[in-house]
């Protein structure tokens, strides 16, 4: 039965598998020809690049080329709804963060539905269900009673003025105040609406907490909406009164230049989960968002900012499903005199910590993001897990065990099964660190295969012996010849992550069955396309997985993706060609986040045709 | 029957309508103060229950011993495809999974096996128990992308007028956006969209139930009618900026159909009972009691469409990648989970039985409870969504026979939803989509097995015996 978990494991968090529109060269590749027999063995052994050695791929074609640079940005969503985090943190930004936590806010909020778990840049839906739209009504009146009902609150929220609520103190809120919530201003004739709501609501509180929830639910609150850039003019009217007659800039090739509103919130949504700040509006008033150059100097603020930990935390959530960890299996667990209860929470928080102790602290690029063997273990459980010392404040502790990067460390080795997966380990790798499809099995084959073996007791077997049976005959390589390279040298640790020089294998009680050595070495790594690496254990792993291509192709995809919350397509491939390069030349992990966040693409759109 | 808010409010102070008193069960610790109706006729409900990763069969089906062997007769005449035996005759637990906690309700509910769903590919579904649809990508989206309680949300024949909630959609414990998600699914701008479902009976409850009541109620309901109406202009003004493209357009037009929603259901029919209390939640069985309980009350109340995910395994913890891993590789502990989600189905099914309806007779007795699972081999292999596992409970107000173990090896899968739809009281204009004759995917491998049933008439028909 093994085989048949392992393999499908992919299909039941189903939207991680292959988007629906995969750039061409991302296709599975075909299966590689067997080598004659004569040059399998010493040759390979004595003519293959080590892990350690810069792989040739590594001056392989890019996975993204640039071959259509007039269809750059043009995938961007004119509308992009909020997702319930982002309207709340934006809630929070505006209005305050006490107002949100308020039980009456937060009981509302509650019947906003919440996103996946799991990996939100595939299974994000733009559209909106009828609970979304009742959920968000239901908050934004939530939010306006509690602000309006609390001098003090109306004060921090409409100003000074507020403390007596007058037409005077709306028409300069809605002036001025109101784009915080709207991300831009309002012109003329909207504000005209806004004020009659105040007015006709009677004026004073009444009318105050009308217009607030209406702000609150405006499509401008509620959306991402991209819009393009405005011409103006001056004209006068007959009594000699200027006003300003604006119009949209013509589109050119398709797409139409943004104007400063839409980048400063692509950039403060990217970058910190809600809306923009005020020297952020402020920059966009003034027009000081035209270009890369301009908006940077506020993206790299907005990246010292808590918020842009949190969406980091966010971002490699999805990359890595972090939020879906497996228990470990319990019996095992007591055996071992471990307890097993949150530990996968635990976990998670371990490799959060490291991970954006690296990107955002440290300036790591990629490779360092992946080798490093430092690491934050708080209790003295996850410090036995790594042999290590517990992490008191800041600064990691020193991981001796071999433990190093985003994949050799607890969560991602962790496991609910009695034994390791080397199959399991190989897909994770293969799906997230390195951004490749992988086909879902024929389920009738794999049960024919797994029939063919009721006479072998995997116990018996060590997990990599198992898995070299089940997965021997040709129909099954074609396949796993990508993933049980990828596993097999991770059977350096168990099923909590921990160093291990022997197998045990683990009755259901918890009683140890048999032990087996290890074997950890693999003859192909098989990482890109071709690759003839040799493996010796987990080390030489991640230093191969750390100096493919595919890994910082893979590293810009998540970056970029997760900003536009969905799944990359061919109009990516400018914006991912250039960070995918910067990644490759060495550029720190954060530099290619603000370039996924910050590039050509967030100045234009696809106009309508 | 129309109730408004004030006119109810009298009633339940004494001014003219009588209380209906609620079974005091140990179990249900919140208290429905229910109108009796003036109008006596029962208005079937809806319950679609569903569970994910399948089941083997000698967990599922009763032993082989108690196989339905008499073939049906109806008019004289032996029914194709069909065998029939009272469940009756199976002494002790029905099986592994259908524990004793269906003993109470035994008599009341159908186990159906045989029912075959065309596919061609294996991949989990997000909509085969609840679309009779597989998708064509290992991405869970149906082709198909109906599922009956969606239906019957829109249904004029279910809701003639609004209430404010339709449907009552519950994955507790579970964010619905993860995983299988609620399993309900409708099309929007001819594309799949999933729809959401509760987490937590809290936040279903003040859905339900919140702010219903009293003159706050009415002010409330004026404050957001008021207030959608004015949103509603801001949403037209930006839709119609021509810098946005057609999807942006459909997307932002969509939000104003569902702000009318909004307004039409705050002023329909509010439930007629007053909020429940849920008892203290500790562990996974205390929040499905309180789900459940939830979803009796919504029913009792003017809900008449439950979609419940039970996504639990067990008392305490979830972890869905270990029980999906046992349901490959520990067998014995993958039958514990589902027996864990049936008896809770079997709980609410009891419930429901003791809840008296306006005529008198169960809830359970006016209601058709469905449940289904999105696989039926959980190695999804040469038996992939062959033989599904169906339970349909309840009697539809007469409409549908129980207490039978049915075998209809042979027949599609996709007519038990053409059996809920007509013990509903829905024609195939109310319940087709897509240009489909039928309801759900009819393409698949070896349509020869099945020439008798894909023919347009046949597709339109409810399962003999199991509706009268």
């Amino acid at each position: 039965m093994l085989s048949a978990a392992l393999s499908c494991q992919g299909q039941i968090s189903a939207p991680d598998g292959a988007p629906s529109h995969r750039l061409e060269h991302e296709q599975e590749a075909a299966p590689a020809q067997p080598e004659p027999a004569a040059w399998s063995g010493v040759w390979r052994r004595k003519h293959k690049p080590t892990a350690e050695q810069p792989a040739p791929q590594q001056t392989a074609a890019q996975r993204f080329v640039c071959s259509v640079p007039e269809l750059r940005g043009t995938a961007q969503r004119g509308a992009r709804r909020l997702t319930r985090d982002e309207y709340l943190q934006s809630a929070s930004a505006t209005l305050g963060a006490d107002v949100v936590a308020l039980p009456a806010v937060q009981q509302a909020a509650a019947q906003i539905p919440g996103e996946t778990v799991g990996d939100i840049t595939q299974e994000f839906q733009n559209e909106h269900a009828y609970d979304h739209v009742f959920g968000l009504l239901a908050t934004a009146q939530a939010l306006a009673k509690a602000v309006v009902s609390d001098p003090a609150l109306r004060v921090r929220v409409f100003g000074a003025c507020a403390k007596a609520v007058d037409q005077g103190c709306v028409e300069t809120y809605l002036a001025a105040g109101a784009k915080r919530i709207l991300k831009r201003p309002l012109n003329d004739a909207r504000r005209a609406q806004l004020l009659r709501t105040f007015s006709d609501a009677g004026n004073g509180e009444q009318g105050l907490e009308l217009l607030l929830s209406r702000l609150l639910q405006a499509p401008e609150a509620v959306f991402h909406l991209a819009l393009p850039k405005q011409q103006c003019v001056t004209a006068a009217d007959s009594g000699g009164k200027e006003f300003q007659v604006c119009q949209d800039e013509p589109a050119h090739d398709g797409s139409f230049a943004v104007d400063a509103w839409t980048v400063a919130a692509r950039i403060a949504y990217a970058l910190t989960g809600h809306g923009p700040d005020d020297a952020l509006l402020t920059a966009a008033e003034r027009g000081e968002l035209g270009s890369v150059e301009d908006a940077r100097a506020h993206a790299v603020r907005l990246m010292a900012s808590p918020a842009a930990r949190i969406q980091l935390e966010a971002m490699l959530d999805a990359w890595l499903d972090l939020q879906r960890l497996p228990t470990p299996n319990p019996a095992v667990a007591s055996s071992l005199g471990i307890d097993p209860s949150e530990l996968a929470t635990e976990a998670r928080r371990e490799l959060l910590d490291f991970a954006v102790y690296e990107i955002l602290d440290r300036n790591a690029d990629a490779h360092t993001l992946m080798t490093d063997a430092v690491g934050f273990p708080r209790s003295e459980r996850m410090a036995k897990l790594y042999g290590s010392e517990i992490a008191s404040g800041d600064e990691p502790v020193a991981l001796p065990h071999g433990h190093q990067g985003l994949l050799v460390r607890v969560a991602p080795l962790l496991s609910g099964q009695l034994r390791t997966s080397p199959i399991l380990r190989g897909v994770y790798v293969r799906k997230r660190l390195l951004c490749d499809a992988l086909a879902s099995p024929d389920f009738t084959a794999v049960q024919a295969r797994t029939e063919g073996l009721t006479h072998v007791d995997p116990k018996r077997l060590s997990a990599r012996q198992f898995t070299e049976q089940l997965t021997a005959p040709t129909e099954c390589m074609s396949c796993h010849t990508r993933i049980n390279p990828l596993g097999f040298p991770l059977e350096g640790y168990d099923g909590f992550g921990a160093a291990r020089d022997v197998e045990i294998t683990w009755n259901a009680d918890g009683s140890q069955r048999a032990q087996h050595a290890l074997d950890t070495h693999v003859q192909e790594a098989n990482i890109d396309e071709g690759d003839t690496r040799e493996v010796a254990d987990a080390s030489e792993l991640v230093q191969a997985i750390a100096n493919s291509t595919k890994y910082s192709a893979c590293l810009a995809e998540r970056l970029y993706t997760h900003a536009q919350l969905r799944p990359v397509v061919a109009e990516d491939a400018c914006a991912l060609s250039e960070i995918e390069a910067a990644l490759r030349d060495g550029a720190s992990v954060k530099d290619a986040w603000l370039q996924a966040v910050l590039n050509a693409d967030t100045f234009v759109q696809r106009a309508p045709p | 029957m129309r109730v408004d808010v004030r006119s109810r409010r009298m009633f339940l102070q004494g001014a003219g309508g009588v209380l209906l008193a609620m079974p005091s069960l140990p179990s249900l610790l919140w208290k429905v103060d229910r109108v009796r109706a003036s109008d006596t006729t029962p208005q079937t409900r809806y319950v679609q229950w569903v569970v994910n990763n399948g089941h083997y069969d000698e967990h599922f089906w009763p032993d082989n011993r108690y196989a339905p062997t008499e073939p049906v007769v109806i008019d004289g005449a032996p029914v194709a495809h069909l065998k029939a035996r009272p469940l009756s005759d199976i002494p002790g637990e029905m099986s592994i999974i259908l524990s004793a906690a269906f003993e109470p309700v035994r008599a009341k509910i159908n186990v159906i096996r045989g029912l075959d769903m065309m596919s061609s590919l294996w991949y989990h579904n997000s909509c085969v128990p609840t679309c009779a649809s597989w998708p064509r990508k290992d991405n869970h989206i149906p082709f198909f992308a109906h599922s009956v309680d969606s239906i019957l949300e829109g249904s004029a024949k279910i809701y003639p007028t609004p209430v404010r909630t339709p449907v009552l959609r519950l994955t507790p414990g579970v964010r619905s956006a993860s995983w299988w998600g609620s399993f309900c699914w409708t099309t929007e701008n001819d594309k799949p969209l999933r729809l959401p479902a509760y987490e937590t009976p809290e936040a279903a409850a003040q859905a339900l139930f919140g702010n219903t009541q009293g003159d706050a109620a009415l002010a409330a309901q004026a404050r957001t009618t008021r207030l959608v109406d004015e949103v509603v202009e801001d949403y037209r003004h930006v839709a119609n900026l021509s810098a946005l493209g057609t999807s942006d357009r459909q997307l932002l037009s969509h939000y104003i159909d569902l702000l009318a929603d909004v307004q039409r259901r705050s002023k329909g029919d509010a439930p007629a009972c007053s909020t429940p209390t849920l008892q203290e939640q500790t562990d996974n069985d205390s929040l499905h009691q309180n789900s459940c309980d939830l979803a009796v009350a919504a029913m009792l109340c003017g809900t008449r469409v439950v979609a419940y995910h039970c996504y639990h395994g067990l008392s305490e913890g979830y972890d869905e990648k270990t029980i999906h891993v046992w349901s490959h590789d520990e067998i014995d502990k993958h039958a514990q989970t589902q027996r864990y989600r049936y008896a809770h189905f079997a709980r609410l099914l009891h419930t429901m039985d003791q809840m008296p309806d306006v005529d008198g007779k169960s809830l359970l007795d006016n209601s058709v409870a469905y449940v289904g699972n999105e696989l039926s081999d959980p190695t999804h292999a040469k038996s992939h969504l062959q033989n599904m596992g169906v339970i349909v409970a309840g009697g539809a107000a007469g409409k549908l026979s129980t207490g039978n173990y049915l075998d209809y090896t042979g027949r599609l899968f996709n007519n038990v939803f053409i059996t809920i739809f007509h013990a509903l009281g829905l024609a195939p204009e109310d319940y087709q989509r897509n240009g489909v004759i039928g309801f759900g995917d009819y393409e698949g491998k070896k349509p020869e097995r099945y020439t008798t049933y894909l023919t347009n008439a046949e597709r339109q028909k409810p399962l003999p015996y199991l509706f009268r």
